[in-house]
């Protein structure tokens, strides 16, 4: 599934013109017309926010309206995915910034179409160990935990155990009840 | 019932201490009016405390302010920036039409007095309404800095703070922006003010921050990621996050304290810091956003 969310700000009349979101109020009412189109989710869909037209946004928008999506990924009973794509310098900075910020022992981690000023195609709180899983499955399209131990020079189960740790924050698919993780 | 002298100190937040100095003088006396004639110079941040000076006062007493002896430039200018529009002062002199500034887009290296409003949805609006000025002048504002990059960050910084007006400070404010020539350096400067609760009005019920002085409070808002109503709210530090990135300087004024962060002048140990506290008390919040280039 594809979210313009452009287009979704453009049935706001606030943000009917504007390249920009911003403030909690924006943030919560886009959150609840995406919710709308989740409704129709299938089972491991990928759901691609597409940022084209939108230049920059702001730390009240993320808090209300990606950070919530990103909780629900982890939490929905059947797992979805979130890839953000199109986005600018300054979305990614303000994203990676506000997801970076744990509380309640939570993590966000959300994958990106692009190679962000991290090194890695995701943003928030990864480790140099996540982030080079991550790009192994960007560039292999999928892993076990046998590659991946093989690749980092790590036993299988701290391999398996991170490849775990990744799906459960979504950065990574598992589609079957196998040990292949898919990139997202 | 006097005619206060306002000095020549209306050039950047440093020297509109002064003026601040007589904020209390100007309400016990119930000032009729200030006079301008000295002033020769006034900056976006000195022209909106100054409007919160004649709001507060109108508030207290239920009188205008007056203002007297206003240099043509300075009036031309007040003029301008829309000063008058908001109805908060009286004034003794009148600006002959053929004298005012023109509004054409070569002169628009400025973004009006725009009032700010206490309530979410209203505020919101009128968010939207600045950033979306500020974007299409940013290219003369912003003339001698512009990357698209740092339109998209200087927008998230505005729209940090003035989500903040309606927040946390339980009133209205003022945002202006304009960008100048002062002693052979150019200067680029975003101010929004308010006459609120202030910050140590807002961390009030949090013990572990009211232990603080006011000063430092303000610099932990500025650098720790808390938030008076959410957990995870941090705008202010993403402000001053950006604001190192972009090499800028920080002026943030509340109560009787203020910090002023230089990222532009760094020393081993990061950038400058300084923190005042015991200043003359004013209600409310007040930021400047600075670049100079």
């Amino acid at each position: 599934m594809v979210i313009e969310i452009k287009k979704l700000a453009t049935s706001v009349a606030i943000t009917r013109k504007s390249t920009d979101l911003f403030t909690r109020y924006i943030g919560k009412l886009l959150f609840q017309k995406i919710q709308e189109k989740l409704k129709h989710l299938a089972q491991h869909e990928v759901i691609i926010i597409d940022f084209d037209g939108i230049r920059s946004v702001d730390a009240s928008f993320v808090d209300e309206c990606i950070e919530p999506l990103l909780e629900l990924s982890q939490a929905n009973i059947f797992p979805f995915y979130i890839k953000l794509v199109n986005i600018t310098d300054n979305v990614e900075y303000i994203i990676d910034q506000v997801i970076r910020m744990t509380h309640d022992q939570k993590r966000y981690i959300v994958m990106t179409d692009r190679l962000c000023k991290n090194g890695c195609h995701a943003l928030g709180s990864v480790s140099e160990m996540e982030k080079d899983i991550i790009e192994y499955c960007v560039i292999n399209k999928q892993a076990t935990g046998v590659d991946i131990a093989s690749f980092l020079h790590v036993s299988e189960t701290e391999a398996q155990n991170c490849l775990m740790r990744l799906y459960e924050m979504r950065a990574v698919r598992k589609i079957d009840n196998d040990n292949v993780f898919h990139a997202i | 019932m006097a005619i206060i002298q306002l000095p020549d100190q209306c050039k950047d937040p440093f020297s509109f201490e002064s003026v601040i100095a007589l904020y209390q003088h100007i309400i016990n006396q119930k000032a009729k009016g200030l006079d301008l004639s000295h002033v020769t110079f006034i900056d976006p941040y000195s022209l909106l405390c100054l409007l919160l000076i004649g709001r507060n006062y109108l508030r207290l007493t239920g009188n205008k302010l007056t203002l007297h002896r206003i240099p043509s430039q300075i009036l031309q200018y007040m003029a301008r920036m829309d000063f008058f529009a908001h109805t908060i002062f009286d004034c003794e002199e009148t600006l002959d039409k053929h004298k005012q500034l023109r509004r054409s887009m070569a002169s628009s290296r400025l973004l009006e007095v725009i009032e700010i409003p206490g309530k979410e949805k209203e505020s919101v609006k009128v968010i939207a309404k600045v950033i979306a000025t500020f974007r299409k002048r940013a290219l003369v504002i912003l003339k001698h800095w512009l990357t698209l990059t740092m339109v998209d960050y200087l927008v998230t910084v505005i729209s940090e703070i003035c989500q903040n007006i309606f927040e946390h400070s339980l009133d209205s404010g003022f945002i202006a922006i304009q960008s100048y020539m002062y002693l052979n350096e150019r200067i680029f400067r975003i101010a929004i003010v308010d006459s609120g609760i202030g910050i140590p009005g807002t961390f009030e019920y949090m013990p572990e921050i009211k232990t603080l002085s006011n000063a430092k409070l303000l610099q932990t808002v500025l650098t720790t990621p808390l938030s008076s109503k959410r957990r995870y709210g941090y705008g202010l530090c993403q402000v001053n996050a950006i604001m190192e990135q972009l090499k800028g300087s920080i002026f943030l004024r509340s109560e009787n304290a203020y910090i002023s962060v230089l990222h532009h002048r760094r020393s081993a140990r990061g950038s400058y810091i300084f923190l005042k506290d015991d200043c003359p008390s004013f209600p409310g919040t007040q930021f400047s956003i600075t670049l100079i280039g």
